[in-house]
């Protein structure tokens, strides 16, 4: 057998891809998370275990048997630089090699190593902060992380070898209490290259034993490259690509960590020169960037400003589109839009939508993210450009931020209905005004609750699961000595973003309407209704009364004023807020994440007519129902009105039919409402291409369609790959669309 | 302050003119086309409408009517109409909007300011506010007042009529609008009679008293298989769009059953002929043949 084409070897390794991922879904069951390009470890040494994933969630997960811990704890566990260090090179070590000869590129990964790890440090002690955690059901982040960016320009700029002597020298320079991060830094980077000398030792073990001549030659190259990894920087467009994914690899093993940054203005260098020799083509390029995407589903932001506010799209920017297509798989690519970025990048990403409905891309309000974060986050103009798309919903400056951003939320319907009791015990039939007067208390116990939470990860994930992997790229670090979490960077702008608006405006709305103006019941009715989960047969009328108010998204109602009223409120209170001890900012943002079921679960009913134990409303977007037809530009102003403008994002999750992109003009409507949503504010668009009646069928029977790619909450994954649950939000969202 | 009845605003709309637009459905229409699936439009006033897939059985609309105009029936509430003064108590007795009015009555203020949310979109894509209906041109007085309203806050206008309007006044509604959307269903006047409930002479009369308005017009011709696309009707309408000589293009739009009311009206008046739809195929042939004899731009949906 000759080497395949690259579309060739791109299919086998996408049906490869499908194969591991059937493998993941009947071990690990459902995953409602991040489709990660995590290929399970050979039967023989699998071990099933509960763990905390990377994003804080309980997930069921696969370990290695035959790694050997090295506990520091009576408890068995591991902790701090060096427990983390010396058991992440250990772990590395052991790491089985992954080669793959269609792939361009070596290695993939296995194993979560957090899953080794079941607890926090249990040394560390929050107690102080449970009474309130618990109270208003806050998902505090505590000791939260990966939520950060690293600068790749550093790895390529140094390499590993590079690396070993910049830790060397700062080292030297700093006194002996940065000792131990600085050895456990060390350590890291002896596990990544050993790790890959492990792969390219396979690699070389295989060749010997391939028939092929043209494949033989491919693993010798594949050798090569990587024994010249281990120590030198990349050279070629190629090592570049193999080198960042080594990196990004192990930084997903080690804590979840899932971000290339602006993967374009990465690789442009080597692209202009090798293109410019002749020695890379653009298939080429696309082929090894889709080898790494392949292997790691990161985030991608592609065009944006630089630090002068020139547009950064170029040629590679449209490669990794084109990898992205050729791919159809699950991936987190976000396309800059905004005054002076390329728009043909946008019109090509909408095509793509259209094309591959996989979810893919996502878009990024680039310059209202650039101005908001100037004006509310105290950062300078060419600093704030950089910021760049990192996560779900979320956005980082490479190697210089750290904040949390998508780890802390407050459900805002948990203080409401603390607040709503409070208000009818006092007042007895309370205007809309007095609640939220008296929510606003509340909530601004959240948000100091959620401020001294960020000081205790800041003073103590260090001795818990420092960032050692994306320290290594981080500006300051190395240099002082100190973790990314814990004082390493230059930006530590704490996000906290709020859940559950529209639950709450719409609840509002709901109690204006039908108490207070037309005084269809009174507020010990709606009280006892609540309390009885809206059962019985005048419950349910009532519920009918409550959910039939006309919801924020709509325009023009009550709800939606009041949705402006909560968010504003929010906004002023986070940037009125410093944390306690460090003095540090806050930034608001509106993200549910994968909190919108599981904040659901443990919420009560509430006035808008929603049953206890049902889902909240996703992040910024309205709750299904919110208008007859025309959803699309209702929906898009309505969360535009919302935007917190601090430079975070609310974004918005919008599910559109496949037909709009074979209309006359289908694809510059597409772009326009795009474009429009960010001139009024927005900030980020999750967008779905996708047939109801598809859904519907893969709803009632995954395997009709293992392929079928979402954009789920901010992250893409396989459809069939989530729970029930998770694959009845997606439905609902759809549905709705499909009554409007 | 003038007012009109309306059922809906749709915003984003592709189909109802250019660019992405918001459609206002005038409640109203002297038609009544067998194959019309908005029934709600046909009467001018509102009309009371009931749900039976959102009752939930509380009788809570017959205990609120004051005037005997709602009993119990076995397949929910029974309406008598002679009785019904449309007092809305029992569509504020509802509690899940099973009993409800079709259509509200609104201002041009409040229609402007929806239209005004999306003005974004419009600028992006050359898009507008659409009137369309039942039949805008039945409200003349808040058709023209909101056409008004709308060119001097510089929003592209489309009227989207059948034509059934007297001619002085349909120049006037023309004469406000920046395009016309107009709707050509049978040649033939016994057979449009048949099919609508009015002849063809007032709709042909306004349809060529268009080509000396100065105003781009877009034509859609329905296509009701079974009813009015056999190549004799058809060719006749190329001709006419032919004739008329001021015909931008020309929209084949296929019978199609999605949305058919579900909504069981007391009048009986929604109705399912059970049309299949024309396939792609036959649509294509026929706008071909069409853009063939019209000499104009002939696309189908």
């Amino acid at each position: 057998m000759a080497m395949p084409t690259y579309a060739q070897r791109i299919n086998i390794l996408t049906q490869r891809k499908h194969e591991y991922t059937a493998e993941k879904q009947r071990v690990n069951g459902a995953m409602d998370y991040d489709d990660h390009a995590l290929i399970l470890p050979p039967e023989e040494k699998r071990k099933l275990v509960t763990a905390i994933s990377g994003s804080g969630m309980l997930i069921n997960d696969v370990v290695f048997n035959d790694t050997v811990i090295k506990p520091n704890h009576p408890n068995g566990s591991f902790y701090g630089p060096l427990g983390q260090g010396e058991n992440f090179r250990n772990f590395l070590l052991s790491h089985p090699p992954f080669i793959d000869p269609m792939s361009a590129l070596a290695g993939a990964y296995m194993v979560n190593f957090t899953a080794y790890r079941t607890d926090s440090n249990p040394d560390l002690n929050y107690d102080a902060l449970k009474p309130n955690i618990e109270k208003y059901q806050l998902v505090p982040g505590l000791l939260g992380n990966q939520h950060l960016c690293q600068d790749l320009q550093i790895l390529l700029d140094l390499g590993l070898d590079g690396l070993r002597r910049k830790i060397s020298k700062y080292r030297a320079i700093n006194d002996q209490t940065h000792y131990d991060y600085y050895d456990a830094l060390t350590m890291v980077v002896e596990g990544i290259q050993g790790w890959i000398m492990n792969n390219a030792l396979e690699a070389l073990r295989m060749s010997g034993q391939e028939d092929d001549d043209e494949i033989r030659a491919h693993l010798v190259h594949l050798y090569d490259m990587n024994v010249k990894l281990v120590h030198e920087v990349p050279e070629t467009f190629e090592e570049a690509c193999q080198l960042m994914l080594w990196m990004q690899m192990a930084c997903r093993m080690y804590n979840g960590s899932a971000s290339l940054g602006r993967l374009d203005t990465l690789l442009k260098p080597y692209y202009d020169r090798e293109s410019a020799a002749g020695t890379l083509s653009d298939e080429d390029a696309v082929f090894y960037i889709a080898c790494m995407l392949l292997r790691d589903t990161s985030y991608v932001q592609l065009g944006g400003y630089d630090e002068d506010g020139n547009d950064t799209t170029s040629k590679v920017s449209y490669l990794v589109l084109e990898a992205v297509h050729a791919l159809r798989l699950p991936s987190n690519v976000g396309v800059s839009v905004g005054t002076g970025i390329d728009r043909e990048l946008l019109r090509r990403s909408v095509e793509y939508q259209f094309i591959d409905k996989t979810g893919n891309p996502r878009f990024v309000g680039v310059e209202s993210l650039v101005n908001g974060l100037v004006k509310n986050g105290d950062v300078p103009i060419e600093v704030a450009r950089m910021r760049t798309n990192a996560g779900c919903h979320w956005l980082a400056i490479p190697g210089r931020e750290f904040s949390l951003m998508d780890c802390v939320k407050i459900n805002f319907a948990v203080p409401f209905l603390i607040a709503l009791r409070e208000a009818v015990a006092k007042y007895g039939a309370p205007t809309t005004d007095q609640i939220i007067a008296i929510y606003r208390k509340h909530l601004k116990v959240c948000i100091d609750t959620l401020a001294m939470g960020f000081d205790f990860t800041y003073d103590n994930q260090i001795h818990n699961c420092p960032e050692l992997p994306l320290s290594l790229m981080c500006h300051g670090t190395i240099e002082k000595g100190l973790d990314a979490s814990n004082g390493g960077v230059e930006f530590y702008r704490w996000c906290i973003d709020g859940s559950a608006i529209a639950v709450v405006a719409d609840s509002l709305a709901a109690i204006e309407k039908n108490i207070i103006k037309e005084c269809r019941y009174t507020y010990k009715e709606l009280l006892a209704f609540l309390d009885n989960d809206w059962a019985g047969e005048a419950g349910e009328k009532a519920r009918l009364f409550f959910a039939g108010t006309d919801k924020y998204g709509k325009g023009g109602t009550a709800a939606d004023e009041y949705a402006k009223i909560l968010s504003n409120l929010f906004t002023l209170e986070v940037l009125a807020t410093r944390t306690p001890k460090h003095g540090f900012k806050m930034l608001p943002g509106l993200f549910s994440w994968a909190y919108t079921l599981t904040m659901g679960n443990t919420l009560g009913a509430t006035p808008n007519g929603r049953k206890a134990g049902t889902p909240i409303s996703h992040g910024a977007n309205p709750n299904p129902g919110f208008r007859q037809d025309g959803a699309a530009t209702a929906m898009s102003c309505a969360i535009a009105s919302v935007q917190p403008g601090c430079g975070n994002t609310a974004p918005m999750q919008i599910e559109l039919e496949p037909t709009i992109g074979r209309e006359d003009g289908g694809v510059e409507y597409l772009m326009a409402l795009i474009e429009d949503h960010f001139a009024k504010g927005g900030t980020l668009i999750n967008m779905n291409i996708i047939d109801a009646d598809k859904v519907c069928a893969a709803h009632k029977d995954p395997s009709l369609y293992p392929d079928l790619i979402v954009r789920v909450t901010g992250f893409s994954a396989y459809f069939a790959s989530l729970s029930p649950a998770f694959r009845q939000l997606v439905v609902d969202r759809i549905l709705d669309r499909e009554i409007s | 302050m003038v007012q009109g009845i309306i059922t809906n605003i749709q915003r984003f709309s592709m189909h109802d003119g250019p660019g992405v637009r918001t459609t206002v459905f005038f409640k109203g229409c002297p038609l009544r086309c067998i194959w019309c699936h908005n029934p709600e439009t046909y009467q001018f006033g509102m009309e009371l409408r009931y749900k039976s897939s959102d009752c939930i059985g509380c009788g809570s609309c017959i205990a609120a009517c004051s005037n005997s105009a709602l009993s119990a029936g076995p397949d929910g509430p029974v309406h008598h109409a002679a009785s019904c003064k449309k007092c809305g108590s029992c569509v504020q007795a509802c509690p899940s909007g099973a009993m409800a009015f079709s259509g509200k009555r609104v201002s041009v203020d409040q229609v402007l300011a929806e239209a005004l949310a999306d003005r974004g979109m419009y600028d992006r894509t050359g898009g507008g506010v659409t009137l369309s209906g039942g039949e805008a041109s039945a409200q003349y007085e808040f058709a023209l007042a909101l056409l008004d309203a709308l060119r001097q806050k510089g929003i592209h206008t489309a009227l989207d009529t059948c034509g059934q309007c007297e001619p002085k006044q349909f120049e006037t509604l023309v004469g406000m609008a920046d395009m016309v959307l107009y709707d050509l269903k049978h040649m033939s006047a016994e057979t449009h009679k048949a099919l609508t409930g009015v002849d063809n002479r007032l709709i042909l009369k306004n349809f060529y008293t268009l080509a000396g308005l100065g105003v781009p017009v877009e034509v859609r011709v329905p296509v009701i298989p079974g009813y009015n696309d056999d190549d004799i009707n058809l060719a006749a309408t190329a001709r006419a769009v032919r004739e008329q000589g001021h015909i931008q293009r020309v929209i084949l739009l296929g019978y199609h059953a999605l949305g058919l009311s579900k909504i069981i009206a007391f009048d009986q008046h929604g109705r399912n002929l059970g049309i299949t739809s024309p396939s792609g195929v036959r649509l294509r042939s026929l706008a071909e043949q069409f853009e063939n004899i019209s000499g104009v731009k002939t696309i189908y949906r």
